[in-house]
């Protein structure tokens, strides 16, 4: 953002449109005289643990009681009537409750910290000495489309800008030839759209750039001319054209801008496919991560989670991933067949997800990322149907490593069956909070005028999880 | 506005304590955020105002808020850092607490004698606000420009640049003025023909003429309206419906054919906000109600609510009512019960589809409009706006803010024609039925003759074939008789008796001849029969055809839909009164927005910034004077947009290049041309970088109207982009990356400048097949290369090539027809897309 300090002489117009320019720089323009849409951005407040933020979204809600909240209740009341063993239940989402639910996954302490993990993630559970588990997370929807949104946006509606585009918005970028948010796809684009990563009323550069892993990362990344030499004869001549047209006009800054924009867009063209391409990685990389796994869905987020490192190392400030389609347009929502859906997805996401910690800690960049590992909400210890879980918004395990964490440690609690949040109760916001301080930001502070309201990320809510601070 | 440098200081600085605190640069801004709201010119609560030093040490019923020199005995800082809940400033729920800063600032400033200077003025009184204020017609200033002037605009402005020592540009080159104002009035370039006759013989004002009365006028135009009425395709989750409704376009093409039609501006918004009241059973302007159906929502009522009453106030009236949903404005005198009394306008609102002719099926078309469906529904004000808080001590009627009215607010309720309540009452409707009836009749029976050439007796699905004829023959008879019995019903015939047994019987008779084909025996079959003249019983009827359909909303349950909403015979007339209200012309809101709206799209920039909020925190207009006479020549013209377009397209101001060269003394004295010395240029919407790519291919369908064209075939659609489907998740991927609108809200466009952009015109699919079909038409019409060359600029970018731009082009023709593979054809299309890909083309200038 220094780019931003006061020059001399700019109008007003001409400072909003020449900062309009490109990733990073913050894209006023659209804000142009209009004052009640005015921008008040900031630099970091204090020195920022984490540079970038890595958020693996688990769309469609892992269950916390298989994963990273052990309870052992729930194997002594196995086939139970839940209404009996823990009582008043909260309405759920198909109201279709069967008997209190063991794991289908054992459950053991790992590593130094000795935290209570299952079987399902076995690579991340070897990580655990790098993790910090929050296990009292609730949200405020129990559908996917809101959930979705409010994890992304602070708001369960649509329209708000999401946490990488505030980011964006709020940091800038320190690479010039990439967007600062990056949705890398693996298939399943969550509910709720693109809207997820969208910028809302914050300026079109902010939005998440959505780049699929496999097949055409980006629409019209592709060279139009069928020779290079034709690509660049014909970039060349308009950039001089539109340099002619720049002196007949007196110099108009929205000129200079474009000009200025076509370069950019070349130089995108150029290293997104050389970002996308992991022949220089070595073999023991690949194969940590799980590139050569029989799973298919394995090597798509193996792909997604060296991608993200190398964006990482490149500079893009935020970098979501999202799922593969593993079973089908089911995602983690295990209404029924808990085993296999959740099997499946952990399969996918497991290896990959614990090489990229590891990789990321070998290249002396965990200290400086932040990884996020989070789901909309949580799912019922109790079983929907014969052997599925419903949605549970009041109490749910996310985890996050790097990026000036605790690493080892669980924060918060949930009862003694996994239903309810209570010791700590973390709320979104809170989590925003926390990621916005991690990168240097006060959440307070971070805000932009819309509608006539100084509007932020963590609306008027959110406390920053000072216990999780390294 | 203020200048670079304090903007940028204001951008960067959220809490700067100077060495010495000025009253007016540090204290004033920070009472004027926190307090004025209840202690200024809107309220004075506690008989306090902290609007000038001398109210402040003046003070309220408590005493003064400040002693000179001594922050601690002062009140104003007890009262802002007090740990007390009852006595802090601002009290709960109304505001950010100030900040140690803060506080610090406010502690130095007193303590060095809280100085301020002696000529302060107390904030204006809220109904001297300028939009509040009655609209007069100015006269016209006598311009010193004389010859500059081409009709009145022009004089307003000529006045400011007198005042502020500027000169307006030159008029701009005519081929530049040319696409200019087609792509303004009608939103594509002009055909090469077009240009050939502008450029030859045409005049100006005459072309401006032929243009608006072109229907493409009424596309254009109805794409900026779709914006600023928020205009959406319905959307949900899957085949879910939960936001806006079925078949919206209906709405879309009645605001093309009534700019087309040149409706006044009044009557377009009376129809819009209350047709089914005023046009009860004309189903062309009961497709204005769209604008509320939009706003339709599933699951609550409240978001469905609080969108309409914010983006009727934002969009029609300029009033940000929205920020007094959980308490009173801030700025503007609306309490937070105006904001329900506005809601209780619409609060009896439902939404179905009335058929249209010649379709039985609402999955397939049928009008969205909106109904007084709950007559007796009451509207509570929620307390700090929270939903669950209603207040049911007081039931909220249907008004407006007391400074704004008029006339006492009064809804007469409205006896609606049977055609309204019962639809079905349409005569179309019943002959829909009959018509698809006999169609099924028809299909059945050629299907059943086919089958008979290509089958032998006894085939099963030759028998399948033979026996559906029969069955749709006694359909279509049942249909007759259900018609009949209907019509005999609303009548009171005297045989409506005869009539209802006889469409009851017809129905039987279908179930007859099903069971007596499955039969296995004669027996049987003759058994069925008698269901025939087996008598009555007192609860037997059939099935009524409808002529609408209720949608369905889901507020008590997500799961299942609520209650069946019936058509009542009487609407509430609330929103006629609403709609009186808001195209009075007394109101003095309504006219001014909406020229501010017109003049933005023409000129680029508005004349107030904030086009949705003309309150005390909006922009001020940069020429009141010529905002009012716009205003008064709407109203006074009878509404008449057309004459607005002329007006503005015709005047000197409109015509000036935007060219800053030679401009260093105007530009430097006002680089934001507040005062409208020169044109911006702009970069075009984004239905326009589509639609000019394909018309200058000669591909653009010219046709009007219809259905909206799906995602899935929309890239092969040659239709003009306002026809795409779009709504809040579906979006066009071309058109979404050059700022489509948002559905949402979208009172003015962005104009992001995005490498997406620039990838798109480089390399995307539509723009180079349209630059090998633009240099095959050039071509044809310009074989030469220079001839080609030249029609190339004035075509794709209004430009007269110079020597220089001549000489490169002609040197990178030669050099790509040399490229392995190339020839003449491939190296023209290439410079094609140079062209596209040249800045100009995406802005008009």
């Amino acid at each position: 953002m220094n780019h931003l300090l006061p020059l001399p002489n700019l109008s007003r117009r001409q400072l909003l449109t020449r900062a309009a320019n490109g990733f990073g720089a913050m894209a006023l323009s659209a804000i142009l005289g209009n004052q009640s849409c005015s921008a008040k951005p900031l630099a970091p407040q204090f020195a920022a643990k984490a540079r970038n933020v890595i958020f693996l979204f688990m769309e469609g809600a892992v269950s916390q009681v298989d994963s990273f909240d052990y309870k052992p209740l729930l194997e002594t009341h196995h086939g139970k009537d839940p209404r009996k063993a823990i009582g008043k239940l909260e309405k759920t989402q198909f109201e279709n409750i069967g008997t209190v639910m063991k794991s289908p996954w054992a459950f053991s302490q790992r590593g130094q910290s000795g935290l209570w993990m299952s079987d399902l993630f076995p690579h991340i559970a070897s990580r655990a000495d790098d993790l910090c588990i929050l296990r009292s997370m609730t949200s405020a929807f129990p559908e996917h489309t809101s959930a979705n949104y409010f994890l992304h946006s602070g708001l369960g509606l649509q329209g708000r800008p999401s946490m990488g585009a505030w980011v964006s918005y709020g940091l800038g970028s320190f690479n010039g030839n990439l967007p600062d948010f990056v949705v890398l796809n693996g298939g399943q684009i969550p509910s709720g759209g693109l809207d997820c990563f969208g910028s809302g009323f914050l300026p079109a550069s902010h939005q998440g750039s959505l780049l699929n892993v496999n097949g055409t990362p980006l629409a019209n990344i592709a060279p139009g001319e069928k020779l290079p030499a034709q690509q660049d004869a014909k970039r060349r001549l308009a950039a001089r054209l539109n340099k002619l047209s720049l002196e007949a006009s007196g110099g108009e800054d929205a000129l200079q801008s474009a000009i200025t924009n076509a370069e950019l867009a070349a130089r995108m063209q150029a290293a997104i496919p050389e970002l996308l391409d992991l022949s220089g990685e070595s073999e023991a990389t690949k194969r940590l991560y799980g590139m050569d796994a029989d799973y298919v869905h394995t090597r798509t987020y193996a792909r997604e989670c060296i991608i993200a490192r190398r964006m990482v190392e490149s500079g893009v400030r935020f970098i979501e991933l999202t799922i593969p389609m593993v079973d089908g347009f089911q995602r983690w929502d295990a209404h029924g067949n808990l085993k296999s859906n959740h099997g499946n997805n952990a399969r996918a996401v497991d290896q990959p997800i614990a090489a990229l910690i590891a990789d990321l800690k070998a290249r002396g960049l965990l200290d400086s990322t932040l990884v996020v590992f989070a789901g909309e909400f949580g799912r019922t210890p109790f079983a929907q149907g014969s052997d599925g879980r419903d949605h549970n918004e009041y109490g749910f395990s996310i985890w996050m490593a790097g990026g000036g964490v605790k690493p080892g440690i669980a924060y918060g609690a949930t009862d003694d069956w996994g239903y309810r949040a209570v010791e700590n109760p973390l709320e979104i916001h809170d989590l925003h909070a926390t990621m916005l301080h991690l990168l240097g930001i006060d959440h307070t502070k971070l805000t932009f005028r819309f509608g006539g309201r100084d509007i932020r990320l963590t609306d008027v809510h959110g406390r920053v999880i000072r216990d999780i601070l390294a | 506005m203020k200048s670079a440098a304090a903007t940028i200081a204001a951008l960067l600085s959220t809490s700067v304590v100077h060495a010495e605190v000025d009253y007016i640069e540090d204290v004033k801004p920070l009472l004027q955020e926190r307090c004025y709201a209840c202690h200024g010119a809107l309220k004075q609560k506690g008989g306090l105002r902290l609007d000038t030093a001398a109210s402040i040490f003046k003070g309220g019923e408590s005493g003064p808020a400040v002693e000179r020199t001594s922050p601690e005995k002062s009140l104003l800082i007890q009262r802002v850092t007090s740990a007390d809940n009852d006595e802090r400033m601002p009290p709960e729920h109304e505001g950010e607490l100030f900040n140690e800063a803060q506080v610090a600032v406010l502690r130095a400033w007193i303590k060095a004698g809280a100085q301020a200077p002696a000529d302060e003025k107390a904030e204006s009184d809220p109904r001297d606000h300028w939009a509040f204020r009655p609209r007069t017609r100015p006269a016209v200033p006598t311009a010193k420009n004389a010859a500059w002037v081409r009709n009145p605009i022009d004089a307003f402005i000529a006045a400011g640049h007198e005042q502020h020592g500027l000169a307006p540009q030159k008029e701009a080159p005519r081929e530049v003025l040319m696409r200019r104002v087609w792509i303004d009035l009608t939103g594509v370039p002009p055909s090469p023909e077009e240009v050939s006759a502008f450029l030859a013989t045409d005049s100006y004002e005459a072309a401006v003429d032929k243009l608006l009365a072109d229907p493409r006028h009424g596309e254009r135009w109805a794409r900026h309206w779709m914006d600023v009425w928020r205009y959406s395709d319905w959307w949900g989750l899957n085949e879910q419906l939960r936001n806006s409704q079925k078949h919206m376009w209906h709405f879309r093409d009645w605001i093309v054919e009534s700019l087309n039609a040149n409706v006044p501006y009044d009557e377009m918004l009376r129809q819009m906000l209350a047709a089914d009241e005023l046009y009860p059973a004309d189903p062309q302007k009961l497709r204005a109600s769209g604008f509320l159906a939009r706003n339709f929502f599933l699951f609550n009522r409240n978001p469905w609510m609080e969108e309409t009453v914010e983006h009727v106030s934002k969009g029609l009236l300029g009033l940000t009512m929205n920020c007094a949903k959980c308490h009173d404005h801030k700025y503007d005198p609306i309490s937070q019960t105006d904001f329900y009394r506005m809601r209780a306008f619409f609060e009896p609102l439902h939404v179905r589809l009335d058929a249209v002719p010649g379709e039985t099926d609402f999955a397939k078309d049928g009008i969205p409009r909106v109904f007084d469906g709950l007559l007796a529904e009451p509207t509570f004000r929620y307390i700090r706006g929270e939903e669950s808080k209603p207040d049911k001590s007081a039931p909220i009627a249907p008004g407006v803010p007391a400074l704004l009215e008029l006339a006492p607010i009064q809804a007469r309720a409205v006896e609606l024609p049977a055609e309204a309540w019962q639809p079905e009452r349409q005569p179309w409707v019943m002959e829909s039925h009959i018509a698809e009836a006999r169609k099924k009749l028809a299909a059945a029976e050629a299907a059943a003759r086919q089958t008979r050439g290509a089958l032998t007796q006894g085939h099963p699905a030759l028998t399948e074939a033979e026996n559906a004829a029969p069955i749709a023959a006694a359909r279509l008879e049942s249909v007759i008789k259900r018609a009949e019995a209907m019509r005999a019903e609303w009548s009171g015939a005297a045989d409506a008796k005869e009539k209802r047994e006889a469409a009851i019987r017809a129905d039987q008779r279908i179930a007859v001849i099903q069971v007596q084909q499955q039969a296995s025996s004669a027996e049987k079959a003759a058994e069925a029969e008698k269901l025939l003249t087996r008598p009555l019983g007192s609860d037997a009827d059939f099935v009524r055809m409808s002529g609408a359909q209720w949608t369905p909303t889901r507020f008590k349950d997500s799961t299942k839909d609520d209650p069946r909403i019936t058509f009542p015979p009487t609407s509430t007339g609330r929103r006629t009164a609403l709609a009186a209200w808001i195209t009075d012309a007394r109101n003095p809101l309504t006219a001014r927005v909406a020229v501010n709206h017109i003049w933005a799209r023409h000129m680029g920039q508005p004349l107030v910034a904030t086009m949705f909020d003309f309150g005390r925190k909006g922009a001020t207009p940069t020429h009141p004077e010529l905002l009012d006479w716009l205003a008064s020549e709407l109203v006074e013209s009878g509404w008449d947009m057309r004459r607005i377009h002329r007006l503005i397209v015709t005047s000197a101001a409109y015509r000036m290049s935007s060219s800053l060269a030679g401009a260093e003394s105007s530009s430097g004295k006002d680089p934001d041309n507040r005062h409208l010395w020169r044109r911006l240029p702009q970069r075009i919407e984004s239905e326009v970088v589509r639609d000019s790519l394909l018309a200058l291919s000669g591909e653009l369908d010219a046709t009007l109207g219809g259905p909206s064209v799906a995602p899935s075939a929309q890239e092969n659609s040659r239709r003009r982009s306002l026809y795409f489907f779009h709504s809040n998740i579906e979006k066009n991927r071309f058109l979404a990356t050059f700022d489509a609108a948002d559905v949402k809200d979208c009172y003015r466009r962005d104009q992001s400048i995005v490498p997406q952009q620039a990838l798109a015109m480089s390399n995307s699919a539509l723009v180079h097949t349209a630059a090998e079909k633009i240099a095959a038409r050039l071509t044809k019409s310009a074989p030469e290369e220079p001839a080609f060359i030249r029609a190339a600029w004035l075509q794709l970018l209004a430009i007269a090539p110079g020597e220089t731009e001549l000489a490169a082009t002609t040197r990178s023709l030669a050099a790509w027809r040399a490229l392995p593979g190339a020839n003449e054809t491939t190296a023209r299309a290439q410079f094609i897309r140079v062209l596209l890909n040249h800045n100009d083309f995406v802005t008009l200038r």
